[in-house]
């Protein structure tokens, strides 16, 4: 538990979840979700959301925060 | 009656009732058997659970605000194939102009605003992504 409370969750879903993984956890506090998704080289993200809330990309990223990259959505 | 709904059960029709409200429109989603990448065995659907609960509930609340309606939106999730329902918007309305308004523009926020995804599996064995 001591390893999730100092690193950032980050959740993919969608089509997202197949090319990069459902969920990893990285050391990415103090960085911008922009910042993060160059370094993972995640394209074609529509939302994002931090602890369950959207978010513009330049928001900051801290220890125990669950990221969630979600593609264009399309329910109905 | 709970009126915003996201569920891996089969979905039932609601029934509202209001005297008040002289109009009352129920629309249902289906998975139809073909797309334009083949013939459709299946759709997948996922979901970002709490957060897709969170905007139907926040849609519903805005149509309702905006057209003076009673709105239902219920989705399934996981896999479902030919025929079955994933979507079930009911709303109930004085007239029956604002309750087809309101109907349409809930179900074109949950297309664009919910965060619920689709993987078509098709009868030749691909899955695409739509």
């Amino acid at each position: 538990m001591m390893v999730n409370e100092k690193m950032v969750t980050v959740r993919f879903f969608g089509k997202l979840a197949d090319l990069h993984g459902a969920q990893l956890l990285l050391d990415a506090k103090g960085k911008t979700i922009q910042q993060l998704l160059m370094e993972l080289n995640v394209e074609g993200v529509y939302m994002l959301a931090v602890n369950g809330t959207l978010v513009p990309s330049n928001a900051t990223l801290e220890d125990g925060d669950e990221l969630a990259i979600m593609p264009p959505v399309g329910g109905g | 009656m709970e009126k915003a709904i996201l569920t891996k059960e089969e979905l039932e029709l609601p029934v509202l009732e209001d005297h008040a409200m002289g109009s009352f429109i129920v629309f249902q989603g289906k998975v139809r058997s073909h797309s334009q990448n083949g013939e459709v065995e299946a759709i997948e659907y996922s979901a970002y659970e709490e957060l897709a609960l969170s905007q139907l509930e926040k849609i519903i609340r805005e149509v309702e605000e905006k057209y003076r309606v009673t709105v239902y939106a219920a989705h399934r999730i996981g896999r479902l194939t030919v025929g079955e329902t994933a979507l079930v918007v009911a709303t109930l309305s004085p007239h029956r102009q604002e309750g087809f308004l309101a109907t349409m523009e809930v179900i074109d926020r949950i297309k664009n605003e919910v965060p619920i995804w689709k993987k078509e599996i098709l009868t030749d064995g691909r899955a695409v992504w739509l």
